[in-house]
């Protein structure tokens, strides 16, 4: 089967507006949040981290776009550019495909405007336009897509994104996540007691709850033959495989046994033809909700046990980024792609009191160096929408 | 970009045949296939408009007496839409296993109205005004969520959000996951809320829900199919209204429309004995719609495949959003049990599915 390739990269965040800063950020393995941007946000907990100085984009008619869409348009231009696809940056990327992940879409631009007073204009009414900004500004006319399973859209839309590829309907798709702050989402968090009043601190035995983040993670998916064809100029890893499940248990909590988890992980793992024992490195969701990081933990031991080889590095992304929601998936699957193609596993944040029941060691201090071969990509979302991805080094 | 691409999906020789064996409708004014097309002989030949009543879905007589308090308005339309869809398939629990039962849902405006209603109690009250038992409701997935889990689906559960396109969307992703082996079998269907803005002034809401599942797997459990999906896709065009009226725009135009659309009716799109395609498209705009109707009449026609415009049923002006372009190929089944829906956004993104006749059972 012919390798799906991601041949270019692109970030907004909050440590950083380009790849090479990005992972700066990360080999510094330390970060905390600040607060909410908005002086109408009437709840607690305000932590957010943020992306300061954002990038804003106008659509072609002027119009202001949201938070999430002008970080998906300055994430996509340097993932484009990055691979070499100078084409689209000039707006002509015709037969180019679009699949975006984002939970909570344009509603900043809803809040925005009702925080000032004024109803929303008509021309603003779609709330979720990422992946139809993104296609106009840049000329894709291929295959277009916007996912929004919650916390796990951005895995899912890179996973359609390998599946247009593979069927031959584009040769190259833009894909990954983007999410802006809204006031809605953090104070829905807070009345449901899920955010922790110090940081995002996954596995860690005293985290409460998560925090959210916000940005945007780009990836230009693209068919080996394609990308050869062409002279591409770098490949960062190939996406080798996916496993999709739904808990269909309960709207928030996960499935306490973990099975239908356990289901995606066997899944990806089974498409990209491995074994348990070929995965090198693991990014897993791990928000640092109380039963999520218990549950994934659990799992991950069961699925990948059985090797007595070098355990798998595992790095918990949230930790420096937040859970930056529809765009967690796509921060994850990018940030894997760098530690393969770097073969560098960034070092892990400190955690004050790792949890036992939460028993993969995480790497701190130092980075781990080697050829991990193969990452394992987990994400999760309200509603049980769970996938798991494979990338493999190219 | 490289020409070797192909412009629309299907399914390949030997592959999956997915096919419709069950529609649910839920939407004023039609809770069943039947209504879609009264509502149109009452309504006269034209684009009938959406209208709605405060109290037009009542979740008792639907949904039962329990269960329903703390979910939103999307969310018990597609859960009434999608329990008629599988009681019309006769899809009964266990007919297969939960880990091969799939949902896809489009919707634009499933979370809107309730993100409003939140937004408007933390900035006058602060958020603990809002209800923990109903905050979830702010994640735009929910509506699929809960009919994953009132239904016991576990392959997976896909939200599409597109605008106008979304549902068409969910039931090519639904189609091609039973290709792919991700799913046997599901639910593909759409659901709107009322928006909070003003988008247009006759909008819609409600939902539409068709069950799926292989061909093979129909007959195995003696299922009748209504319709075979038999491809499509989705792309986008810039500026659709300008660039279909300049010739400038021709090119653009045939990469986005023409050219997908003319691979999947000359591959899969004739109907039995080459039988003309009953076509419709679901536009907000009456004029881009006579434009993209003669356009793709006109590009079939000159690839040997007949299109026949006929008019659409209750949302054929997209006023239910991504409902819309369900509720015109639930028409089509029921009606011609074939044909081909367009559907278009304002914005610009356009997605075709294609319908030809179910083969009568061996």
């Amino acid at each position: 089967m012919e390798r799906i390739l991601i041949t270019g990269l692109g970030v907004v965040s909050c440590v950083g507006q380009d790849i090479e800063t990005f992972w700066s950020a990360l080999m510094r393995a330390h970060n905390e949040p600040g607060l909410v941007p908005d002086p109408h946000a009437r709840m607690p907990n305000r932590l957010l981290y943020v992306v300061t100085d954002p990038p804003r984009a106008t659509d072609s008619q002027g119009n202001e776009l949201s938070r999430t869409s002008a970080f998906a348009v300055q994430a996509a231009r340097e993932a484009l550019a990055d691979a070499g696809l100078g084409d689209a940056l000039d707006g002509a990327g015709d037969g180019i495909g679009v699949s975006i992940g984002t939970g909570v879409g344009d509603a900043g631009l809803f809040e925005a405007a009702r925080a000032g007073g004024r109803v929303p204009r008509a021309a603003d009414g779609f709330p979720f336009k990422t992946s139809g900004a993104l296609a106009e500004r840049f000329g894709l006319t291929g295959p277009n897509l916007t996912v929004s399973t919650a916390c796990s859209a951005s895995a899912y839309s890179a996973s359609l994104a390998v599946q247009a590829v593979r069927d031959g309907l584009a040769d190259v798709v833009l894909a990954g996540g983007a999410d802006g702050y809204t006031r809605v989402g953090v104070a829905c968090f807070n009345r449901m007691g899920g955010l922790d009043p110090v940081r995002c601190r996954p596995f860690d035995a005293r985290r409460e709850g998560t925090v959210f983040g916000e940005g945007a993670a780009m990836m230009v998916v693209e068919s080996e033959e394609h990308w050869r064809r062409r002279g591409g100029r770098h490949a960062y890893a190939a996406l080798e495989g996916a496993g999709w499940s739904c808990d269909a248990h309960h709207p928030t909590a996960p499935e306490p046994t973990g099975r239908a988890i356990a289901r995606a992980m066997r899944a990806a793992l089974h498409e990209a033809g491995l074994d348990a024992e070929d995965i090198g490195c693991v990014v897993p969701h791990g928000t640092g909700t109380p039963l999520n990081d218990v549950v994934e933990s659990r799992v991950l031991r069961e699925v990948l046990a059985g090797s007595d080889r070098t355990p798998p590095a595992v790095y918990s992304l949230k930790s420096m980024l937040g859970h930056t929601g529809g765009a967690a998936g796509g921060f994850a699957a990018l940030t894997a792609a760098l530690i393969l193609s770097r073969r560098t596993a960034p070092p892990n944040p400190p955690l004050a009191d790792p949890d036992p029941e939460c028993p993969f060691p995480l790497h701190t201090g130092e980075p781990q160096r080697r050829a991990f071969g193969h990452a394992l990509v987990n994400a999760y979302a309200f509603g049980g929408n769970n996938i798991s991805l494979v990338l493999g080094e190219v | 970009m490289s020409g070797s691409v192909a412009p629309a999906f299907r399914p390949a020789p030997g592959e999956t045949r997915a096919v419709v064996t069950g529609i649910g409708i839920a939407v004023p004014t039609a809770a069943s296939p039947a209504d879609l097309l009264a509502a149109r002989s009452r309504l006269g030949a034209g684009q009938p408009r959406a209208g709605a009543g405060p109290d037009w879905f009542d979740p008792v007589s639907v949904l039962g007496q329990r269960g329903w308090k703390y979910l939103s308005p999307a969310t018990r339309f597609l859960l009434g839409a999608t329990a008629r869809a599988l009681a019309a398939a006769r899809l009964e629990p266990g007919a297969y296993e939960d880990t091969q039962l799939a949902v896809a849902a489009g919707t634009n405006f499933a979370a809107n109205p309730v993100l409003a209603r939140f937004d408007a109690a933390v900035l006058a009250e602060g958020s603990d005004a809002l209800s923990p038992a109903e905050a979830p409701n702010f994640s735009v997935n929910m509506p699929a969520s809960h009919a994953a889990a009132k239904h016991g689906m576990r392959a997976f559960s896909l939200t599409l959000t597109n605008p106008v396109v979304a549902g068409l969307e969910a039931l090519l992703a639904l189609t091609r996951a039973l290709g792919t082996g991700r799913a046997a079998a599901g639910l593909a269907g759409a659901t709107e809320e009322m928006p909070d803005v003003p988008v247009r002034d006759d909008a819609g809401e409600g939902a539409c829900a068709l069950a799926v599942e292989s061909e093979k797997g129909a007959r195995e459990r003696g299922a009748g199919a209504l319709a075979e999906i038999a491809g499509g896709f989705c792309r986008f065009l810039p500026h659709p209204a300008e660039t279909a009226a300049s010739t400038q725009g021709s090119a653009r135009l045939a990469s986005a429309l023409g050219d997908p659309l003319t691979a999947l009716v000359t591959a899969a799109g004739r109907g039995a004995q080459g039988d003309p395609i009953p076509f419709i498209v679901c536009c907000d705009d009456p004029e881009l719609a006579g434009r993209l109707t003669r356009y793709c009449t006109e590009r079939c026609a000159a690839a040997g495949v007949t299109l026949t415009p006929v008019a659409g049923y209750l949302g054929g002006d997209g006023a239910f959003f991504s409902v819309s372009p369900l509720l015109q190929l639930a028409g089509l089944i029921t009606e011609h049990g074939h044909g081909l829906v367009l559907g278009t956004a304002p914005h610009g993104n356009l997605a075709a599915v294609l319908l030809r006749p179910a083969r009568p059972a061996a």
